[in-house]
Parts: C-alpha cells; sequence; structure tokens
C-alpha cells in the first residue's frame, strides 16, 4: 500500500518509470474490466489505451481517499461508456421480456471459466452489456445509470432484466455442454 | 445440482477479479501519446512565455512612443473637436438628459435666475453636451476604454494620459471662461474622443457617431476599482552566478594568449554561489497587470580554480616576484599588486597543455619551470551591484496561490570588485583591480512568481527568476554575466 502511494505521487510528478509500473501493476485487471465493456479485443485494446492515458493525465486529481483502484477502474468503465457514446451504441431498447430466474445452476462458476463468462457478456448488445455491468459487477443503482447513460430508469430496468434472460440462456446451454461433456468422460 | 437464480452473482464473482495480460504494444502507444501530450504542454508553456514577452516588449515600447509622440494626440483630438463642431446643433429641450454634468448645468442655470448672455453661454456648453452624448454613446468604445482602464488592451496610463492632454487642448481651442468651470464635463468629452481613434475627418464618421447606442457617462466616471493598488515588499535569494564568454579580449594578455595558439577556453572558471536580496514597491494596473521597482544589493562573480601559470617568450608583464602580475579572467585582466611567489610555490609542472591564467616574463628571474604548469591556488572574484529593477508582471493563475510571469530590466551599478586568494589554507582578500570593468551595465529580467496570503495584507511570495546581461562586463571583451536565484520574500498590500 506505501509502494503503491509512492508510485502515484511519483506518477502526479509524470515521472515515466513509476508510470510504467502503474500501468504494470494495473494493466491486467483494467483489460478484465475493458473486456466486459467491449464487442472484442480490439476495442478493448483502444479502451485500455484511452483508459490509462486519461488514469495518468489526470492521476494530480487523485487525492488519496479511497482506493485507487476503484479509481482507476471508473476510469475505464468512463472511457468505455464515452466510446459507446460516441459511436451512438446506447440507443434506447423497448419489447423487453421478464426472465426466467430459475434456470441457472449454483456450481455454474466451477464449471465455467471466467473466460466463457466472459465470451458470454461480450456476445451482448452494446446496451445491454453496459447497463448489466454496471449493475451487476459495478454496483450502480439504476438512477445512477440512466443519468450515465442518459436513459431513463425504466430503461436502465428493462435493459437489466434483457440481458439477465440472454445471460441466462447462454449460461445454461454452456452448463449443459459441459455437463454432456461430463458424463461422455465417465462413459 | 441446487438451482440458483441470481445471474447477476455468477458473473460478478466470475468476472469480478477477472484479468488478462495486455498486448505489450498498448504500453508503447500510451507512452507515445503521453510524451505527444507533454510535448504540447511544453509548447504551450513556451508560447505562453514568448507571449508574455511580447506584451512586455510592446507594453514598453507603446509607453515610449506614447511620451514621445504627444502633439500627435494633441492634433488627433484636435480633428475630432472639429466633427464635434462641425455637427448639426439639436434643440436642448427635446434631449432626454443623460449626463450628470449635463444635469448639473441646468439645475445651475434654474437656481442662479441667469442673465440672457448666460443663458446663452449654457445652452453652448449643453449642445457640446449633447454632442458628447452622441459620440460617448459608443457602447463599444465604452468597453474598451473599461477594458483599457483595467490594463487589458491598453495600459490605462494611456487613457489617463490623452484624457489630461486633451482637457487641455480643449480649454485653449474653445477659449471660453466655461470651459474652464466645466473641465470636468469635457475631460470626459474628450477621453471618449481620444478612445474613437478618428480614421476619417468627413460625414461618414458623424454619421457612423450617429448610428451608435447612447452611452451612460458612468460607466467612464467610475474606473474599475482595483483592490490592494500599491504594495511594497522585500525579498532575497542566494544567486547562482556565472557568464557567457563570445569571444576572447582583445588586449595585450589575450594577445599572448593568442600568439600561444592555446586556446583560452577558461576552463577553470566555475560558477559563484552569493546572495542578493532589497526592497521592491509594487503597483497594480489592473487585476492581472502589475509593475514593479525596487533596490536590490546583489553579489556576482566567478571562481577561478587551479592558476595556471606559463613562462613564455609572449609577456610583457613584470613578473619579478615582487611587484604586480596579471590574472587573465574571462572578465577581464585582473591585475594583481602583490608579490606572484605564493602562486609559484604552488606551482607543479602538469601535461596537460592549457591555456595559462599568468604569462610569466621570460626576462625575469627563474620562478618556474618552462611549459605549462597548474597550481593549487585560484581566485574568487566577486562584484557587487546596487540593481533598480523594472518590472512587469502578468497574472496567469488568480486562485490562493497567485502564479505570474516577469520580464523586465534592470539597471545595475558596480558598488566594488573584491578579489580573493584561495588557498588550502584558506581565502585572503588581495590588493587587486580587474582592467576594463563596467561600472554601469543592464539585464534582462524573466521570471515565474508564485504568491500566497497567507494573512489579510502579507503574502509569501517566490520568484525564481532569470537575470542576463545585455551588455559586456569589460570594455574590452565580450562576457556576458547571468544569474538564478528563487526570491524569497514577504509583500505587504496597501
Amino acid at each position: 500500500m506505501k509502494d503503491n502511494e509512492q508510485i502515484i505521487k511519483a506518477c502526479q510528478k509524470n515521472r515515466p518509470d513509476a508510470q510504467k509500473k502503474l500501468y504494470e501493476q494495473f494493466s491486467g485487471k483494467m483489460f478484465g474490466v475493458c473486456l466486459q465493456y467491449a464487442k472484442d479485443y480490439t476495442e478493448a485494446e483502444d479502451i485500455l489505451q484511452d483508459g490509462f492515458v486519461k488514469v495518468f493525465t489526470k492521476i494530480s486529481q487523485y487525492n488519496f481517499k479511497g482506493s485507487f483502484e476503484g479509481w482507476v477502474r471508473r476510469i475505464m468503465v468512463n472511457c468505455a461508456l464515452e466510446r459507446f457514446r460516441k459511436q451512438n451504441l446506447l440507443y434506447p431498447v423497448s419489447n423487453i421480456h421478464d426472465y426466467d430466474s430459475k434456470m441457472v445452476v449454483e456450481d455454474v462458476l466451477s464449471e465455467v471459466s471466467s473466460k466463457e463468462l466472459l465470451n458470454v457478456i461480450q456476445e451482448l448488445s452494446p446496451q445491454y452489456k453496459t447497463v448489466f455491468n454496471l449493475y451487476a459487477i459495478e454496483g450502480y443503482s439504476h438512477q445512477e445509470i440512466s443519468e450515465m447513460l442518459k436513459i431513463s430508469v425504466g430503461t436502465s430496468k428493462s435493459n437489466l432484466s434483457r440481458a439477465r434472460v440472454i445471460l441466462q440462456d447462454k449460461v445454461k446451454k454452456l452448463y449443459s455442454e459441459k455437463q454432456q461433456d461430463v458424463k461422455l468422460l465417465v462413459k | 445440482m441446487t438451482v440458483h437464480n441470481n445471474i447477476d452473482k455468477i458473473f460478478k464473482d466470475g468476472l469480478g477479479d477477472y484479468s488478462e495480460k495486455a498486448p505489450a504494444f498498448i504500453w508503447d502507444n500510451i507512452e507515445q501519446e503521453l510524451s505527444r501530450k507533454r510535448s504540447i504542454k511544453n509548447r504551450t508553456i513556451f508560447y505562453s512565455v514568448a507571449a508574455s514577452i511580447a506584451l512586455i516588449l510592446s507594453f514598453g515600447a507603446g509607453y515610449l512612443f506614447t511620451n514621445s509622440e504627444p502633439n500627435a494626440q494633441i492634433a488627433q483630438l484636435d480633428n475630432t473637436t472639429r466633427v464635434q463642431e462641425s455637427m448639426p446643433e439639436k434643440n436642448n429641450n427635446n434631449t432626454t438628459p443623460l449626463s450628470a454634468t449635463e444635469t448639473t448645468t441646468k439645475k445651475a442655470t434654474e437656481s442662479k435666475n441667469a442673465s440672457a448672455t448666460e443663458t446663452n453661454e449654457e445652452t453652448k456648453i449643453p449642445k457640446d453636451n449633447e454632442k458628447t452624448q452622441i459620440i460617448a454613446s459608443k457602447k463599444e468604445e465604452s468597453k474598451v476604454k473599461k477594458a483599457s482602464s483595467s490594463g487589458t488592451l491598453l495600459p490605462p496610463m494611456f487613457a489617463l494620459q490623452s484624457n489630461f492632454d486633451a482637457s487641455n487642448v480643449n480649454a485653449n481651442s474653445y477659449g471660453e471662461k466655461k470651459v474652464n468651470e466645466n473641465n470636468e464635463s469635457l475631460k470626459k468629452i474628450n477621453t471618449i474622443a481620444s478612445l474613437l481613434e478618428v480614421k476619417k475627418i468627413d460625414q461618414g464618421l458623424i454619421y457612423e457617431i450617429r448610428q451608435a447606442p447612447l452611452l451612460d457617462l458612468e460607466d467612464i466616471d467610475t474606473p474599475s476599482k482595483v483592490e490592494n493598488t500599491w504594495a511594497v515588499g522585500i525579498s532575497g535569494t542566494p544567486l547562482l552566478s556565472y557568464r557567457n564568454v563570445q569571444s576572447t579580449n582583445n588586449d595585450a594578455m589575450y594577445t599572448a594568449v593568442n600568439n600561444s595558439g592555446l586556446q583560452q577556453n577558461y576552463e577553470n572558471e566555475k560558477p559563484l554561489m552569493a546572495y542578493s536580496a532589497g526592497v521592491n514597491v509594487n503597483y497594480s494596473l489592473s487585476s492581472r497587470w502589475n509593475i514593479q521597482g525596487g533596490l536590490y544589493y546583489s553579489e556576482t562573480g566567478q571562481v577561478i580554480e587551479n592558476i595556471n601559470l606559463t613562462q613564455s617568450p609572449w609577456s610583457v608583464y613584470n613578473t619579478d616576484g615582487t611587484g604586480e602580475y596579471t590574472v587573465n579572467t574571462s572578465a577581464g585582466n585582473l591585475i594583481v599588486n602583490e608579490s606572484i611567489e605564493v602562486l609559484v610555490e604552488h606551482a607543479e609542472q602538469t601535461d596537460f597543455n592549457r591555456a595559462p591564467n599568468v604569462v610569466l616574463d621570460k626576462g625575469g628571474p627563474e620562478l618556474i619551470e618552462s611549459g605549462e604548469n597548474s597550481t593549487n591556488s585560484g581566485f574568487i572574484q566577486k562584484f557587487e551591484y546596487y540593481e533598480v529593477p523594472l518590472i512587469v508582471s502578468y497574472k496567469l493563475i488568480d486562485r490562493k496561490v497567485n502564479i505570474n510571469l516577469s520580464g523586465g530590466l534592470s539597471a545595475n551599478f558596480l558598488a566594488r570588485n573584491n578579489n580573493y586568494l584561495q588557498e588550502d589554507s584558506g581565502k585572503s582578500k588581495i590588493d587587486s583591480e580587474i582592467d576594463g570593468l563596467k561600472t554601469t551595465s543592464y539585464s534582462s529580467i524573466i521570471g515565474i512568481g508564485f504568491e500566497y496570503p497567507f494573512v489579510s495584507n502579507i503574502s509569501f511570495s517566490l520568484n525564481p527568476t532569470f537575470r542576463y546581461s545585455l551588455n559586456s562586463i569589460n570594455s574590452k571583451g565580450s562576457t556576458y554575466p547571468y544569474s538564478f536565484g528563487v526570491y524569497t520574500g514577504l509583500t505587504y498590500s496597501f
């Protein structure tokens, strides 16, 4: 923690060696965050790059209150949102169906890898993916999401519901395939 | 297998700490982008400094120009007055009184129950005032005036100057008693007239003036208030001084050096750390522009380590061990009225080929072996100056900590020159003088300042300042001293 503080302070003085250290420390995790929001690797790489440039140019504003990782993560998420907003990908989605909340098994996580979950999430439409990520993973409320994405609270809720339905279907399918594989192996 | 109804949890747990190695080229791109931003930032700073210097120079040039051509202003004002006179008169009764002066004049007329003659005179003046209203109605010009009085477009002293000149000129051109009584109103008239910058003296201008919207003269009466107009301060700094040698001096010693075929680079000269301190007086021209004068006592100089001695056939100096000898330095030839034996005792032959600081007489006693000799002795040259700086500064950032850029000139008067012989045992002052040393010099000043008001009227200031001499320190050579110091001080604002 103390080391981190020193690196951040050195970054605030624009020292390139410290910037590299900070990048090495956080780039992996932040690339993971970018992948959650991006449609593919190329887009995630772009978001990561923009995000870190912003981190280093705005790092003087970080006042050591609250987690630094949280601060960097928020910048990455904002970069992703900014990108989608520019591309006009955050359009309202209607015709939402209720989802069945009893379709996913408890030990999915032991069978399905993070990488596979990431692939599933990447297949979602930008708006569903963004709302789901912000709500389920980042922990924002619908009110906050509606302000961030300039959509109504109702749209945010319906997008989340729709995203959940799609994700459940896909995860269930993935899980079933895994089970089949296990059974075949046992035989 | 239990049914799980929270898809959110699966993804939160599964992806919350997900990490994947980013491709290496991303860091290269980030680094490139950051260095691009850094160079843009540096360029912006450079341009800001350059722009400030340009502003300061144009400010100074403008001031000199204005002072040297007062007649041009008078001529311009005369022309303006003529145009005003040629304008058709309006019925005073039908005009809504807008100027305070006009209202006052009317009141005076009523209360005094003036005679017919007086009435005529008074109706004439309001007519002039009426014209003024039309002229003054140029709201845009009013803004220019306001801006100029706050120092953003024109230095306020220009406006004041034209105001003053204009009132005198107009008093002469009208030649009427009442004009003097209404001097204040005429000042207003001419202030506006001077701001109009008459381009063509024809009907077109009158049309232009008539078309302009009306102006509230109160705007002109009340100049924008600048708080804490005057301030005094003290400041001081450790001063690192050195010099830039552009070419060798053209006197006997240098000729000897040139004849020797050795290039005199003054490699054994080093910067001197001394000090500077003094008082300053500040005047705020506007909320952002500030002018500063002061009196400082500064010590500059240089250190000459390991004096080189050479016994050569070119010397013209008497170095018999008892009389004077001359040490060649970049500041000029240091003539020492003491025995050279001290130096010679410390001399030892060296292999390297360096230009000599002291050339010994060929025909004199065999003091040292022939060839290049370096000594353990050195000299410290100190130049003490009284400096009178004139600095203009511009406040870049006006927050809790103010940041300003400053530039200006300083006249420096040599108080004394002391030289010291530096040996292992310590330093001792020597009886000496530098041949051709100038007693007056001028420096350019550039700096950045940080000011923090820690008590209501007292502020702490920090000013990293660089000074570069505009003329050579010695009349016989081209050596330009410069210095750098971080002036730290306190300023009291009235």
